[in-house]
């Protein structure tokens, strides 16, 4: 590992230098408190001091929407991979630890099986640099585990005061540091970077009952429970909203566009929800999943039992809050899993 | 990563070499690969058919896979199906696949079965009826069960006139929910056809695919029967939009119907409820 | 292949939709390549009688309008509501809600029954109320987008398929904050998607113009707009606005 001081009045400097070695994306903030992940044209825009952004880094390597998975021919017949990598290097600028849990997450699932070539290769030519957080009421990573600062990470920052403290996890990492005007930290910038990271255990979040890996049982002992019915499945809108802004929901569908001389066309690929009413639904009308509680249940199962279970322990969510934060009914992770605990722990 | 250029999403190209018609909604199509290659799948999985510019859709395999090419039966019922009733022989379609775990083919060597077909569900286990034919040897008795809503939408594959006549050493029994003029045959659900079966319990294996609202009276029937869940193997269908475990539509709790299924063991799916 | 013969009519609306149609700009010439325009108002002079696809823009107010629109549907092929009026009665339908002759008065004044002209029907209807649609393009107005992808499809003989998500799948998709989070009442999260949340996406709320999403969440919705200050009678007069034609509001 390699680490450095940067200077706040050198960072932009550094930024600059990092747009000559890819496409920079980062935290910008678009009203006030609102953020989001945007390619930074100026380093001035960088907002690094964000709390949260409304969708997750996962939207870089699976697009919203219209994401070219085939290009088609209707002449010809004949169809064509879409390129999976782009030719620039992608540096994302900015990530909190959860999103990087997230995106590792992501990373098993695509991988698993059947690999996602499309996902795989963007993931390969990405640079991730992490940046210590500012967590609000609604963060709660560290009740789910998923504080890492250094795993996936190329490079983290630490906000130290007048200067970011830097420490390159991999190669590429340490090339990208090399770029940057640094200093040698002390002992006591070591400290302070400490205390910055641990903002997210030290800053109070939403209460949060159960233990984290004492959640797929509870999942399993709770399934009965009457809040899924009366409560949150009542309260919910299936608006899709906690899916889509979920750094680990990776659920899509695939839509084919034919061009207007109806010969050249391609097949793209958009998030879906398990929360939406048709995400079960088979040709014939049959639907799978029938209830809102259903889907609810879906959600939070998927999280913390199946998921969980399938991949070794870590859970499936990692506690970025925006799920809660975004939700108009007002329906948060911790809400439900203390539900959940409180449930359980009633029934004996 | 460069080596991963080649997309889980892209379809091989085959010709439809035959169309039969089946029923009003349903037609019968032998496809083989336009490569001369062979889809070399297990009975019971299925692939996904792909039209480009309408989209692709989920299909069982109906053929065993001891024969040349490819067939599929397709019920006219959404858009790529309904697009898919409008191809002729010699059109081209896009297939992926094989997917899915199939019928337990090896596992059930020696043992009598037991197959237990309701409405289009007939189409995954003709792909094991034959196989099991074709190594006649290798299993006990072939009994089959099928019904239908009405005699019309039975599908007349074109072995089934010998298995009606006894020829393949099927034992074969038809029910229609609602009989008509010619029908002879049993009226009635399919699951007043399994009480009257003589087996033996040790040896039979059910093996049961129909529409949604089947399962639950079939198991119900087999129960009665003393059959034991771990006797039981069930094709079940979801929506499989991806087949390769990725696109979250065909979840059935923990498993992916598109790889743990779509035949699923009976013990593994009992006590989820949102399975059957 | 000859290309498709397409008419535009307009019945009770603003005719904002056909100018959508109009603003394809960047596509229109392609559109115009591909189909055969014989009836189209605000946009040429000509009329043709000869028609396979109608776009039918507009309410059914008029005992005329209706013979009208049972015409077009004996030659049309293809029949497609465009807009919320055709849809689904859009605003139209607010008419519903009042007593009929009180509502020509307030429109009218004392020329209210001045002459045939005002002879209406005694409930605004949608297309499909008077004729058999196949096929609809909802909003106040249309999407462009969508009005092209729908031609596209018809044109490739393929069903086209609407959205079956609410507004707030697309509002996430363009990173929108939730309007309802700065105090705004937005009926996006009961409201079909299709329009690419553009009311929102420049902070104006969703007024719910593209009607209602299959089997919407309205007690779910209720509560999150009683929270946010609503009475039962504002939530119904908002409902009002775009979902007239639906059993919610009665």
């Amino acid at each position: 590992m390699k680490k450095g001081v940067i200077g706040k009045k050198d960072f932009n400097s550094w930024v600059e230098t990092l747009k000559k070695e890819g496409e920079v994306f980062g935290p910008k903030e678009r009203t006030d408190q609102c953020w989001f992940f945007d390619r930074v044209n100026n380093p001035a825009e960088l907002r690094l001091d964000y709390t949260s952004t409304i969708l997750p880094p996962k939207k870089f390597f699976v697009p919203p929407r219209n994401e070219l998975l085939l290009e088609f021919n209707l002449k010809s017949g004949e169809g064509k991979a879409g390129k999976a990598a782009p030719d620039r290097e992608l540096i994302l600028l900015g990530i909190h630890g959860c999103d990087m849990q997230g995106l590792l997450r992501l990373d098993l699932c695509w991988k698993e099986g059947n690999p996602d070539s499309t996902y795989l290769a963007k993931r390969a030519k990405s640079t991730v640099i992490g940046v210590s957080c500012n967590p609000d009421e609604y963060c709660f990573c560290t009740k789910v585990e998923s504080n890492d600062f250094r795993q996936g990470f190329d490079i983290f920052l630490s906000d130290i005061g007048q200067s970011w403290l830097a420490e390159a996890f991999t190669e590429k990492g340490e090339k990208l540091l090399a770029l940057a005007k640094t200093t040698e930290g002390t002992l006591l910038d070591d400290e302070i970077a400490y205390k910055a990271k641990a903002r997210c255990a030290t800053t109070k979040g939403p209460e949060f009952l159960p233990k984290v890996v004492e959640l797929p049982l509870l999942c399993i002992d709770g399934e009965d429970l009457p809040f899924w019915k009366e409560d949150v499945g009542q309260r919910c809108l299936a608006c899709g909203t906690c899916t889509n802004v979920c750094p680990t929901c990776y659920c899509f569908d695939v839509e084919e566009e034919v061009d207007l001389n109806l010969t050249t066309g391609r097949r793209l690929r958009r998030w879906d929800s398990c929360q939406l009413e048709g995400f079960t639904e088979v040709a014939g009308g049959e639907k799978f999943m029938r209830d809102q509680p259903g889907r609810q249940k879906h959600r939070f199962y998927r999280k913390f039992r199946w998921l969980t279970t399938k991949y070794g322990g870590s859970a499936f969510c990692v506690g970025c809050g925006r799920c809660g934060r975004q939700c108009t009914a007002e329906i948060s992770i911790p809400e439900t899993a203390n539900k959940l605990f409180l449930g359980v722990k009633a029934k004996g | 990563m460069a080596e991963l250029a080649k997309s889980l999403y892209l379809p091989k190209s085959a010709t439809i070499r035959k169309v039969i018609p089946m029923t009003e909604s349903e037609k019968f199509y032998q496809l083989g690969f336009d490569d001369g290659s062979e889809l070399g799948h297990q009975p019971g999985q299925f692939v996904e058919v792909s039209l480009y510019g309408v989209g692709e859709c989920p299909i069982s395999i109906s053929s065993s896979p001891t024969a040349k090419g490819f067939d599929l039966c397709v019920r006219k019922v959404g858009r790529v199906t309904e697009a898919m009733h409008q191809l002729k022989e010699g059109s081209k379609v896009g297939i992926r696949g094989p997917f899915g775990k199939g019928f337990p083919a090896e596992a059930l060597k020696g043992k009598d079965l037991l197959f237990i077909g309701g409405g289009i569900g007939m189409v995954p286990l003709r792909s094991f009826i034959n196989y099991s034919i074709d190594r006649r040897k290798d299993y006990g008795r072939i009994i089959l069960l099928y019904g239908s809503r009405t005699p019309k939408e039975l599908f007349n594959f074109p072995e089934f006139e010998d298995w009606k006549a006894g020829k393949k050493d099927v034992e074969l029994s038809l029910s229609v929910d609602r009989g008509d003029d010619k029908w002879k045959g049993n009226v009635g659900v399919i699951t007043t056809l399994i009480p009257p079966l003589k087996l033996d319990l040790e040896k039979t294996f059910a093996i049961v695919c129909g529409p949604p609202i089947m399962y639950k009276f079939v198991l119900l029937a087999l129960e009665g029967k003393n059959f034991k869940d771990d006797h039981i193997y069930l094709s079940l269908e979801r929506r499989m939009k991806c087949g390769v475990g990725k696109c979250g539509h065909c979840q059935i709790h923990g498993y992916y119907c598109c790889q743990d299924g779509p035949v699923f063991h009976y013990p593994l799916i009992k006590n989820i409820k949102e399975a059957l | 292949m000859a290309k498709p013969k397409v008419a535009f009519f307009d019945f009770s609306c603003c005719e904002g939709c056909q100018l959508m149609v109009l603003n394809c700009e960047p596509e229109l010439l392609d559109i115009v390549g591909a189909i055969d325009i014989v009836n189209f108002r605000e946009a040429i002079s000509d009329r043709g009688e000869d028609y396979d696809i109608a776009f039918i823009e507009g309410s059914i107010i008029t005992p005329h309008d209706v013979e009208r629109i049972k015409k077009i549907r004996a030659q049309a092929k293809v029949l497609v509501a465009l807009g919320a009026c055709a849809h689904t009665g859009g605003l139209n339908k607010l008419r519903n809600f009042q007593d009929t002759e009180e509502a020509k008065q307030t429109v009218y004044g004392k020329d209210a029954n001045a002459g045939p002209f005002f002879e209406v029907l005694s409930k605004v209807l949608s297309i499909g109320e008077v004729v058999k649609v196949d096929l609809a393009i909802p909003g106040c107005p249309i999407n462009r987008f969508e009005f092209i992808s729908v031609v596209k499809q018809v044109l490739a003989g393929v069903t086209p398929t609407l959205p079956n998500y609410p507004v707030c799948v697309e509002c996430k998709y363009n990173e929108n904050e939730c309007l309802m989070s700065k105090g705004a009442i937005c009926l996006g999260p009961i409201t079909l998607a299709g329009c690419d949340s553009r009311c929102t996406n420049s902070q104006w709320p969703c007024t719910g113009c593209r009607g209602l999403v299959q089997n919407p969440h309205l007690e779910a919705d209720q509560i999150t707009l009683i929270k946010a200050g609503l009475t039962v009678q504002d939530i119904l007069r908002r409902y009002r606005l775009f979902y007239g034609y639906s059993e919610v509001v009665k």
